[in-house]
């Protein structure tokens, strides 16, 4: 099976921490996860785990207003 | 073997989740063609990543699929930032010059959009020069009934936008809506991509696949179903649209959300021609459906995308 993609669908890049606000990837890391190999994947899937931790919030969620 | 070694170089697929489509970058050289742009609230996001995969190579073209909300909300940004010309299903192409936000399905799924300019009009049978690879533009009716998909028979690549997925296809919109036959043309155009050589699918959703033969095998299943049972379809279209606009607007109030259901024209009409519940029974079902699914949680009063 495939490795699942960490997105969230939150795709903003923060301007503080050149991170997507959502998945905490960098651009380089979003824009070669199709073609990176599952160890990569991995890889980058810790980073995100670190990051996110590191960051002290658990998934984030936007606050905008719903329909 | 893996997808990445399958892949010539010249094509670069940019994934994200539900609400944004893949944006497929195709290189000639210095030039390069994006298929589909992403969500509109996304858009400077993609631009960002454009920019990185294209490390000073010129985007000149941007070709849609088709034109729902997921693959045209980047169409204007891109079209500011990089000069690139748009080609467009012929089908779409009136409702894109007039900006038809119904006729774009924008209105009547309560999506948004951004207007922007289409220059060319792609037919069936069409070729295309993509990623130094000749494509052929195929009629994808179904999900939209004026959808194209592009093959390359050489490398037996299918660039399938909704029409296919891994694990089904996009919500027949015209079936559900009483506009057409969305059953039917969704099947023979399963059934005109399964005579087509591939070894290689890349979705407008999820990570391109090699298990060509198992996703037609599962499409007409799930049609088969959609066709014996019009309710399953319908909650599949509700369940799917309110999943997508959740990842959107990430929370609703759900004392609204029966209004809500009676109001966008999708929820109401296949609630009415195929459920006939009350809305609030609707809307009952449906936070039960999301939360279940783990989709969405309740936090008080509001539903939460998870």
């Amino acid at each position: 099976m495939s490795i699942a993609s960490p997105c969230i669908n939150i795709c903003r890049m923060s301007a503080t921490t050149g991170l997507c606000e959502g998945c905490f990837r960098s651009l380089d890391e979003i824009v070669r996860w199709s073609r990176s190999e599952d160890a990569d994947k991995r890889r980058i899937l810790e980073l995100v785990a670190q990051r996110r931790a590191a960051s002290g919030t658990a998934p984030r969620l936007a606050s905008t207003e719903g329909a | 073997m893996s997808v990445a070694a399958i892949l010539p170089d010249t094509i670069r697929v940019l994934e994200r989740g539900w609400l944004s489509a893949n944006n497929v970058v195709l290189f000639d050289g210095g030039r390069a063609t994006v298929v589909d742009s992403g969500y509109v609230s996304h858009r400077e996001q993609t631009v960002a990543l454009l920019r990185e995969e294209l490390a000073g190579r010129r985007l000149a073209e941007l070709v849609n699929t088709h034109s729902h909300s997921d693959h045209i909300g980047g169409n204007a940004l891109l079209q500011r930032t990089f000069g690139c010309s748009i080609s467009v299903p012929a089908g779409m192409l009136p409702a894109v010059a007039a900006w038809d936000e119904d006729a774009l399905l924008l209105t009547t799924a309560a999506q948004s959009g951004e207007r922007f300019h289409a220059d060319r009009a792609l037919h069936a049978g069409d070729t295309l020069g993509m990623g130094e690879l000749v494509w052929q533009a195929i009629a994808a009716p179904g999900h939209d009934m004026d959808a194209l998909v592009f093959h390359n028979p050489d490398r037996r690549i299918l660039i399938s936008g909704d029409a296919l997925w891994r694990d089904g296809f996009g919500i027949l919109f015209a079936e559900v809506l009483g506009l057409g036959d969305g059953i039917g043309a969704a099947r023979r155009t399963l059934e005109a991509i399964a005579r087509l050589p591939v070894d290689i699918v890349i979705p407008g959703h999820g990570a391109p696949f090699v298990e060509f033969d198992d996703a037609l095998a599962r499409a007409f299943a799930r049609l088969r179903a959609f066709e014996e049972d019009g309710s399953r379809m319908a909650r599949n279209a509700i369940r799917a649209c309110m999943t997508f606009s959740l990842l959107d607007s990430r929370s609703m109030a759900i004392d609204a959300l029966a209004a809500h259901l009676a109001d966008v024209p999708l929820y109401r009409e296949a609630n009415a021609r195929f459920l006939g519940l009350a809305p609030e029974a609707l809307a009952d079902w449906l936070v039960g459906e999301l939360t279940r699914a783990g989709v969405a949680r309740r936090e008080g009063e509001r539903l939460v995308a998870a």
